[in-house]
């Protein structure tokens, strides 16, 4: 009996295996044949408004090209009542006055418009001048968006994992979307008490043990699009809602974390919008998931109407929040066993019998490691102690040795 | 051949002198208890042996008296024993009659009507094609024009009735009906007709026709000649008949294709046909010469069946232990059905095992089923109960940890039923039901379901031999529910309904031999729930919403006639008209004509050119804007703002059947344009939307396409290959600016493959043992994919091309079964058969679709789903009893 039940598990399980359907890495030759501008953005009542502008790139461009293509342009904001908000003028490194200063990394331009003063009432518009076309894009008239307050961050977890939790509400908005900043503070695995000198090809003996490089601070943005509808709730109201998880063994879990909340209330539309943008970016092509496709935004080119411009401008309240864990999420940290790679140089050297060579540090260095302390490695013998540079370099891990903005120990 | 078993059993008793010998004959032929009679010295004795005779007779009785008893238990199974001149006759029908009647000589006239005593031998069931059977009152016979022949055929070792069986008499053809009734006029004197059907011995039988009359005749499942060739009349029927693009599937065909898991599938076998395609493995519904999923009509005993598969699309809702027929109807659809534009998939259940209680098992991997039949008191009653449920729940527990279905549960059942009971020749009624639900879960968090429920009550009553009604009424329903409960604060159940609930009365006359008339109406009533929410739990914040019900009534009326001007020629032509009103504050009406056209030309008997037109409303619209139809979706009636679809095709062909019939040729090609069909705005929201017409765009669609055929039937191997080009497009009716799809220009539709190759071929090495291999290729569907990036809110996002600009790569399959049939040793209780094969042979990795992910607005990357990916052995194990 035993025998056939274990034959009957064997062919299930052949059958259920066999049809598990399979994800396969895969690549498609899809030339892009128009370019389009992308202009991204809010017009943020009360705050500085900050417009992205850029261009559509085709999927395969390596990042070295990405920021070769910037658009450059102005950019303002109209109120129906003809008020205009003038982007800020910065200088650049000639001392002229520009409009937009650049990011590299995205191959972005950004221009800052000034609306602090902008009154909560009435319809904005966006209006983008690109300098190199000498095309002129405004997006639709929009109503102010009602305000959003954050009321709590709040944390799950189980074995493996932690799962943040926004709680916010408004009292007319039922469309909201937001994004984060999260700043971490980590530490290497130890500080160390040696140096290694190349030149010298010897390791140098601290006089005290150095820290100053084993703190860091690591800052991350949302990449994700986060947004909740409430138009099925009975008030507009987000209670608990999960919407970051990551591991217990993170990082960020090490010594402290904070997270900066974001929070606008938007229009239908515009959730449309950015939901879309949200499924058609992660789309899973599974057997049930709506079909792609691109939604048009409400930007239009005045000289050519018929002209796809990609990016919806909406007028949003802006509320931020800053939230710290509580020193419970610290005790929930589970770093994991990590291998043990620590070594002695001489004997690493003579490993594997007697080298003929003499002992060069400088194998070991170009390998990523670095002296530590002098101590026993995991065989018991006595010596400098050698490990990955990162065990001693948090700058290695990502971070750096400047503290964010704001930040409280 | 004829597999004779006898047993002689003696039994000699312990004292001679005190008990006479008792001797035994156990189920022997009638041919083999003469000859032993022979032995008895009781006088010559005459039988006259019949090939077709599978009589087995079964006498216990003292030596002294066994004859007496063999003779009793003769006539006791339809013969007549007479005995002239001291030898004895032992013939069929009538016996011998050795002596005139009493007053035959005399002048008075007598009440009795001795004649027919002595000379009605007619027989109104016919068994034996090696004699002749009279139609009509021969008292009364007619000198000239013709008679109907009517009856039934049923199967001889069950008793059920047959359906399409073609009954062919000349240029005259008919086809029996689902309850096996056929009428066929036929010209007074004598005739022959040939009969055959799909896995039935042919029959042929003589008839002398003196006016119209009843012949119910009892056929039998083949054994296949493996030697020589055989002639299907049925296939004759293909010259015969003017209809164009209609299959029938039997259940015994549907259990020789390999399926995945070996589950023989009804929805397969139609896939194996020409013009059938699907996006996708696995995916819900089919697609039939370029029309969408939703427009293809599935009808099982008359309900509609909305969904029609279990396990996302792995297998069918329909048990074939329960089918009979299959009809699928591509281009000439019956004047009595319609509704929807692009075919009609009429399914009907058997009525059960007429001569005795039996039923069959079947294991599989996936799932077991369990079927029941036999009669009730009488062979006028009969049941059949069927069911099947899945084990997958229990398997996907022993996945391992890291597989994407660890922790999911899926599941699946669904039980059909069905009475009938013959009143008299006249009237006969039949009530069925089906109900299946399907469950299943992932994530953890949320939980589909859905079912199908239906249940038909049809009464046939025959006027006249010209004259049939088929009165028939239906409900059915189908349902589907998702829970939510990931989060408890917005947990959720979303739930969706369509019900129907039709009376039908649909007429046959046959006027005479070039008219045969069908008229009839029927009423449906629509009740559809399109979307409710409610909140589940204490903690749920969500608000009860209802979507507004939508019902609406359709009635329709038809009319058709099958006109045979000449030998040659023949017209099928009718007119169906629909209506259809929704009952709402503001209602709206519609009402539209429907032309049904089919001719066909034969210049000789093997060779057919046909053509027809015929045009089709639909006034239901399915809401799905995935790829493939998902149990989550819910149906649209017609209103104000939602027209009605509109289809009009044109097809021709060419027929011609060689090589002694075993193989037919065929070229068929059509033409279609569709109206206000329902595509979706970009972003479309389509669940819970209050405002669905707002995601809503109409499109007009076209579609053409060719198919050739090859089909070999009979002998050792029997097959077809197909080769189809078609196209499929559509396009925005409105403009809406820059918002309109692909800037208002022709598009692929979802289901556009040009290119479709099909082969399956059954190969019987022996009478038990064969093997079938199933071949598809076809152009990879059409996708829309990325063509660029751009950094947005935080990361990169896709921009997306032209809707359906592109294609997933070909698809090719390969299947292999071999199939053992049960041994044919009748005196065994039960019969033991099994399946073994592969699905996907080659393990061809089969684009499902291909998809992007930013993985969070981070590196982009490029996928291929594949729902079967490799290799899938199975094995199936069946029991009749």
């Amino acid at each position: 009996m035993m025998g056939t039940n274990k034959y009957l598990k064997i062919l299930a399980l052949t059958a259920l295996c066999c049809a598990s359907s399979c994800i396969y890495p895969f690549e498609v030759d899809a030339p892009l044949t128009q370019k389009r501008l992308v202009i991204e953005g809010n017009i943020l009542i009360g705050a500085l408004t900050e417009v992205n502008l850029s261009y559509m790139m085709e999927l395969n461009t390596p990042d070295s090209e990405i920021k070769n293509e910037k658009p450059i342009g102005k950019a303002w904001v109209e109120a129906e009542d003809g008020t205009h908000y003038e982007a800020i003028r910065i200088e650049d490194s000639d001392g002229g006055l520009i409009f937009s200063s650049t990011k590299a990394d995205n191959g972005s331009s950004t221009i800052v418009i000034d609306t602090r003063t902008a009154p909560a009432k009435g319809r904005y518009r966006l209006c983008v001048e690109d300098l190199g076309t000498s095309r002129k894009y405004v997006s639709s008239w929009q109503e102010v968006n009602p305000p959003a307050e954050i009321d709590d961050l709040t944390y799950i977890w189980d074995e493996n994992t932690m799962t943040l939790c926004l709680s916010a509400h408004s009292i007319e908005g039922c469309y909201f979307r937001w994004a984060y900043v999260e700043d971490y503070k980590f530490h290497a695995d130890r500080p160390r008490d040696y140096i290694f000198n190349y030149d010298q090809n010897k390791e140098i003996e601290l006089p005290e043990t150095d820290y100053s490089t084993y703190w860091c601070w690591s800052t991350n943005s949302s990449r994700e699009v986060d947004l909740v509808a409430t138009t099925d709730l009975e008030d507009n109201r987000l209670v608990a809602h999960k919407f970051l998880t990551f591991s217990r063994s993170s990082i960020r879990l090490q010594t402290r974390y904070r997270m900066t909340i974001y929070l606008s209330c938007i229009s239908a539309d515009a959730y449309r919008y950015l939901d879309n943008l949200k499924i058609t970016s992660d789309f899973t092509g599974d057997l049930f998931t709506p079909l792609p496709s691109d939604v048009n935004g409400n930007i239009t080119c005045v000289e050519d109407p018929k002209e796809k411009v990609i990016g919806y401008v909406d007028v949003c309240q802006i509320s931020t929040k800053e939230f710290y864990l509580d020193e419970k999420a610290y005790q929930l940290y589970a770093p994991g066993r990590r291998q043990p790679t620590s070594f002695i140089p001489i004997n690493e050297w003579n490993k594997n019998g007697t080298n003929p060579y003499p002992l060069d540090l400088r194998y070991f260095w170009d390998k990523g490691f670095a002296p530590v302390y002098e101590g026993a490695d995991g065989e018991g013998n006595s010596g400098i102690v050698w490990d990955y540079k990162r065990c001693t370099d948090c700058r290695m891990s990502g971070g750096v040795l400047e503290k964010p903005e704001g930040w409280r120990d | 051949m004829k597999k004779l078993i006898a047993f002689i059993l003696v039994l000699l008793p312990l004292s001679l002198s005190a008990q006479e010998a008792v001797v035994e004959m156990k189920m022997v032929s009638t041919d083999s208890l003469v000859n032993y009679l022979r032995t008895l010295d009781k006088g010559k004795l005459y039988f006259r042996k019949d090939a077709d005779d599978k009589t087995l007779l079964t006498v216990k009785s003292p030596a002294s008296r066994f004859f007496e008893a063999a003779m009793n238990e003769i006539r006791s199974k339809g013969y007549s024993v007479s005995v002239y001149d001291g030898a004895w006759f032992v013939l069929r029908g009538s016996g011998l009659v050795c002596d005139l009647p009493e007053g035959y000589f005399s002048n008075e006239a007598t009440d009795q009507d001795v004649i027919p005593e002595y000379t009605d031998d007619r027989e109104l069931i016919a068994r034996f094609q090696n004699k002749v059977y009279e139609i009509g009152d021969k008292m009364k016979q007619r000198t000239k024009g013709s008679g109907f022949v009517k009856g039934y055929i049923r199967n001889i070792s069950n008793g059920e009735a047959i359906p399409g069986v073609a009954v062919i008499s000349g240029n005259s053809y008919v086809l029996t009906d689902n309850y096996g009734y056929y009428c066929l006029s036929l010209p007074v004197g004598e005739n022959s007709i040939s009969l055959s059907g799909y896995s039935l011995d042919p029959m042929e039988l003589k008839l002398l026709v003196y006016g119209d009359g009843e012949l119910d005749v009892m056929m039998k499942e083949t054994v296949l000649s493996l030697q020589g060739a055989s002639v299907q009349a049925d296939r004759q029927s293909l010259h015969i008949s003017s209809s164009m693009g209609v299959e029938r599937i039997n259940a015994s065909f549907m259990k020789t294709i390999p399926a995945a898991f070996g589950e023989s599938d009804v929805i397969r076998a139609v896939m194996t046909l020409p013009g059938v395609k699907t996006v996708g493995e696995a995916a819900t519904g089919f697609n039939v010469r370029g029309g969408s999923v939703d427009q293809n009509l599935i009808l099982l005993n008359e309900a509609t069946i909305y969904n029609p598969s279990h396990m996302f699309g792995i297998m069918s809702a329909f048990d074939t232990d329960v089918v009979s027929t299959a009809d699928l109807y591509k281009s000439s659809i019956p004047i009595e059905l319609g509704g929807r534009l692009s075919s009609v998939l009429d399914i009907h259940g058997r009525s059960g095992n007429s001569k005795k209680f039996s039923g069959s098992v079947g294991i599989g991997l996936l799932t077991s089923r369990l079927s029941l039949e036999g009669p009730l008191g009488s062979e006028n009653t009969t049941f059949i109960l069927g069911g099947r449920t899945t084990y997958s729940n229990w398997m996907m527990k022993l996945l391992p940890e890291n597989s994407a279905y660890s922790g999911g549960k899926a599941s699946f059942s669904d039980v059909s039923a069905g009475i009938s009971h013959k009143f008299s020749e006249r009237n006969s009624i039949q009530a069925t039901g089906y109900w299946s639900r399907d469950s299943y879960s992932f994530k953890g968090d949320t939980t589909f379901r859905y079912s199908n429920a239906s249940a038909t009550l049809a009464w046939r009553h025959n006027f006249s031999e010209q004259s049939s009604l088929d009165l028939t009424g239906v409900y059915d329903r189908y349902q589907n529910i998702m829970d939510e409960f990931g989060n408890e604060y917005r947990a959720s159940r979303f739930s969706s309904m369509i019900q129907e609930g039709r009376l039908k009365a649909s007429f046959k006359t046959v006027v005479n031999e070039k008219h045969s008339l069908c008229y009839g109406a029927d009423m449906l009533y629509y009740n559809l729930n399109p979307g409710c929410m409610i909140p589940v739990g204490d903690e749920s914040l969500i608000v009860p919403a209802q979507l507004k019900i939508q019902q609406g009534i359709q009635p329709t009326v038809w009319f058709a006639d099958q006109w045979k001007p000449t030998d040659k020629f023949s017209l099928d032509y009718g007119i169906r008209a629909s209506a259809f009103a929704s009952i709402e504050e503001s209602a709206k009406f519609y009402c539209y004509p429907e032309f049904r056209l089919s001719a066909k030309y034969s210049p000789a008997n093997n060779f057919s050119i046909k053509a027809g037109a015929n045009t089709m409303t639909q006034y239901i619209h399915l809401i799905s804007n995935s790829t493939s139809m998902s149990p989550m979706d819910s149906w649209q009636l017609c209103n104000a703002g939602v027209k009605p679809q509109l289809g009009y095709q044109g097809a021709g062909g060419i027929y011609w059947t060689i090589w002694n019939g075993m193989l037919d040729l065929s070229a068929e090609g059509y033409i279609k344009r569709f109206y206000n069909c329902l595509d979706y705005k970009s972003g479309a929201v389509l669940s819970m939307n209050s405002n669905l017409e707002d995601e809503l765009v109409r499109t007009i669609g076209k579609a053409w396409g060719v198919e050739f055929m090859a089909r070999k039937s009979g002998g050792k191997f029997s097959g077809w290959l197909s080769y189809t080009y078609s196209r499929s497009l559509l396009k925005e009716a409105q403009d809406r600016g820059l918002a309109t799809i692909n800037g208002g220009d022709w598009y692929n539709a979802p289901h556009d493959k040009p290119h479709d190759l099909k082969f399956f071929g059954n190969f019987k090495f022996t009478h038990r043992f064969s093997i079938s291999c199933n071949v598809d290729y076809s152009t990879g569907r059409p996708v829309t994919i990325p063509v660029g990036k751009y950094y947005y809110d935080g990361g990169y996002r896709l921009a997306y091309s032209e809707r359906n600009a592109y294609r997933i790569p070909d698809y090719f399959r390969m299947d292999l079964a071999v199939i053992i049939e049960p041994s044919h040793n009748l005196k065994r209780l039960a019969h033991f058969s099994m399946t073994f094969g592969c699905y996907n042979v080659t393990g061809r990795k089969n684009a499902y679709s291909i998809y992007y992910t930013t993985d969070g607005g981070g590196d982009i990357k490029a996928y291929k789903l594949s729902v079967f990916a490799c290799q899938i052995p199975y094995i199936n194990f069946n029991l009749k009893f």
